[in-house]
């Protein structure tokens, strides 16, 4: 019963916030395992995730089951920054959870 | 009573005159005060004044000469340690200190605008090593007499590939430190001031390192372009770290969900060794999987967590565990399949995991080697030392400075007036320090910046008598008085003009009240000091200085 993320691919290797990003990497598994996928930001640095609502948040996740062995992701998340810049880059943490076991996988971007 | 009467005069030498000073008046009018400075490579001046830079005592092996194009010389950087091999090029600005008053101090190296400061129409010399110079030589502009300079120094200089190794070395050790300090427990997360801080945190401790080695680190001259690849270095180290943690919290979940498969395993394995359907085998396989579990929940932490070779070994406990396990085979139905599966496949997981986590570990040791070393070429490219040299062309002796002002020569004065010629000893009296190693070319006799190096007062004796029976008698002696004043046509030739003044004679032989009268004469003469040609070409002696007439 495999529990694997792969490489997190950005659409994008530099960005400047705010501005729209795609992640794609894929998670396989067992058909019917039931997961939950959480995006995060470093808490230390001075950017959020833009939700559709208008807020900002360090994080956010979602669950789901496996339909097939390996599920694609293509995920768009809006990065926007508070203050002037400060960081040359940051990384996206991505977790996949199943029950207790779990994978994680990070993706660097630049900020130009 | 004595009169003092000149007399005499004559055309050529009131034509000379005129003329020589309408020309120079004419010159004076074209002059424009030029400033440049030209940032090119100097050719290095064949035969000139050397001049050796002290470095430790930051001055010249002697007071600078003027007048003349001369070369500064060394053979080490501002550091006695760094040796010509490791000099890139040198530049230097110089400037006359005439803008520093009382106590102002000179520009500061570590201030912002220091090189526009010097540069904007200074003078300047360059030198690139070009690995076959025996010494580091900077031809210097002439330089005006009595004024006091400073010299700016630039030295860039590299590392030898041993040093630069050593210095790797020694920053493949500091900055992960630095990075797992600034990184939050999790994820790591530098800002641009924090990468700054390990940039220079990194170098401060390089150069507590290398105190004293010579190649310490100046970070202020970390020019832009290299901050960036610093930066760039940086945030490769810190994203390879960031992925190993991602490959240790993987685990640690995993760890989490073998530790519900240990708990479901231990409560089989309760009720089946009380049960009737005991099997040597799998007693056997289930103990061994017991007691391995307690290896695998103490990996260890620390520095020790991330040694390749104690990953490698848990993964060997990892594939025991799976194989002890896959050993014991129970009936269809036995709930003890269901517990296996998945524990096996966490196993696999966990396997898979530790193989990402040894791949970033090699990866985390890889990326911090290589940024490194891009981290240390980019510095070493800006080693930059500076040094301000403050030198002079005042002598200081008053004897060594008379030597600037007076010369001597020997010459034959033509007087007109009595049709007659006498040599004279002259001393020539300059209005300002002259070089006499600076030549002076004809082309330049009418140019105003030339006048006051060829102009010069001059007082001298006759060296043959003048006297005549009766009318005229000499000053002192067998001498007589010469004053005028000459030009230096050549290097070692004057034209010269003015009065040699004499002794009238009372026409009344009972009358002793005699007169003091100049006789106006042109003269040609020639320097003292170029004697040894003559004699060298004349045989010994052909001029001497005169001892007695």
């Amino acid at each position: 019963m495999p529990f694997q993320l792969s490489k997190i691919q950005p659409s994008k290797s530099s960005i400047t916030p705010p501005e729209d990003v795609s992640l794609n990497f894929t998670l396989s598994s067992s058909v019917g395992v039931k997961y939950i996928i959480n995006y995060s930001l470093a808490k230390a640095n001075n950017l959020y995730f833009k939700k559709a609502d208008g807020t900002r948040t360090k994080q956010f996740s979602y669950e789901g089951t496996m339909g097939s062995a390996v599920a694609v992701f293509n995920e768009d998340v809006r990065i926007v920054s508070e203050g002037p810049k400060a960081y040359t880059f940051f990384t996206i943490k991505v977790t996949a959870k199943e029950g207790l076991n779990g994978d994680i996988k990070s993706c660097k971007i630049s900020i130009s | 009573m004595k009169h003092l009467v000149p007399s005499g005069g004559n055309l050529f030498f009131k034509v000379f005159f005129l003329l020589y000073f309408c020309h120079i008046a004419v010159d004076a009018q074209v002059v424009t005060k030029q400033k440049t400075v030209t940032k090119t490579s100097t050719a290095v001046l064949i035969g000139a004044t050397e001049i050796t830079l002290d470095i430790s005592g930051r001055s010249f092996s002697d007071i600078l000469p003027f007048d003349i194009p001369f070369i500064l010389a060394g053979t080490q950087g501002v550091n006695s340690k760094i040796t010509l091999d490791k000099i890139i090029s040198i530049e230097c600005f110089y400037k006359v200190r005439k803008d520093i008053k009382n106590n102002e101090k000179f520009p500061d190296p570590s201030e912002q605008k220091r090189y526009q400061d010097w540069e904007d129409g200074r003078m300047y010399a360059f030198w690139e090593n070009n690995g076959s110079d025996a010494k580091w030589r900077l031809s210097i502009k002439e330089l005006p007499p009595n004024r006091n300079f400073s010299f700016f120094f630039k030295f860039k200089r590299k590392l030898s590939d041993d040093e630069k190794t050593k210095l790797v070395n020694h920053a493949v050790k500091i900055i992960p430190k630095l990075i797992n300090q600034k990184a939050d427990n999790s994820v790591v997360s530098l800002s641009i001031k924090d990468m700054d801080e390990i940039m220079y945190a990194t170098i401060n401790q390089l150069n507590v390192d290398l105190m004293g080695s010579g190649q310490e680190i100046d970070e202020i001259a970390l020019s832009e372009m290299n901050r960036k690849i610093v930066l760039k270095a940086m945030e490769e180290v810190a994203f390879a770290f960031e992925e190993r943690i991602d490959e240790q919290e993987s685990i640690s979940m995993n760890f989490d969900a073998l530790k519900g498969d240990s708990t479901a395993l231990a409560k089989f394995l309760s009720g089946y060794k009380t049960s009737a359907d005991k099997n040597a085998g799998n007693v056997s396989a289930m103990n061994n999987v017991v007691n391995s579990l307690k290896s695998i929940f103490s990996y260890p932490k620390g520095e020790n967590a991330i040694n390749p070779e104690n990953a490698k070994n848990y993964l060997n406990q990892i594939e025991y565990v799976k194989a002890e396990l896959e050993k014991a085979q129970f009936q269809d139905g036995s709930p003890f399949n269901n517990i296996k599966n998945t524990f096996i496949g966490h196993l696999e997981d966990l396997a898979r995991n530790f193989n990402e986590y040894i791949e970033s570990i090699n990866n985390t040791i890889t990326i911090t080697n290589t940024e490194t070393n891009n981290f240390i070429t980019a510095v070493v490219n800006s080693f930059e030392d500076e040094i301000i040299v403050n030198s002079s062309t005042i002598n200081h002796n008053f004897v060594t400075r008379s030597n600037s002002f007076i010369t001597a020569d020997i010459g034959v004065a033509l007087m007109p007036s009595i049709a007659k010629m006498v040599p004279y000893l002259g001393t020539n009296i300059y209005l300002r320090p002259i070089n006499q190693d600076r030549p002076l070319f004809m082309k330049d006799l009418f140019k105003l910046r030339d006048f006051d190096r060829r102009f010069s007062l001059m007082l001298g004796l006759t060296y043959i008598t003048l006297k005549k029976d009766g009318y005229r008698d000499d000053l002192m002696g067998t001498f007589n008085l010469i004053t005028g004043a000459g030009i230096r046509i050549a290097d070692f030739v004057k034209v010269n003009g003015g009065v040699i003044w004499h002794t009238r004679l009372n026409p009344n032989p009972l009358n002793t009240n005699n007169t003091v009268r100049g006789l106006g004469f042109v003269s040609l003469s020639i320097d003292l000091q170029i004697n040894t040609v003559f004699n060298k070409l004349f045989g010994a002696n052909v001029i001497t200085l005169p001892t007695k007439p």
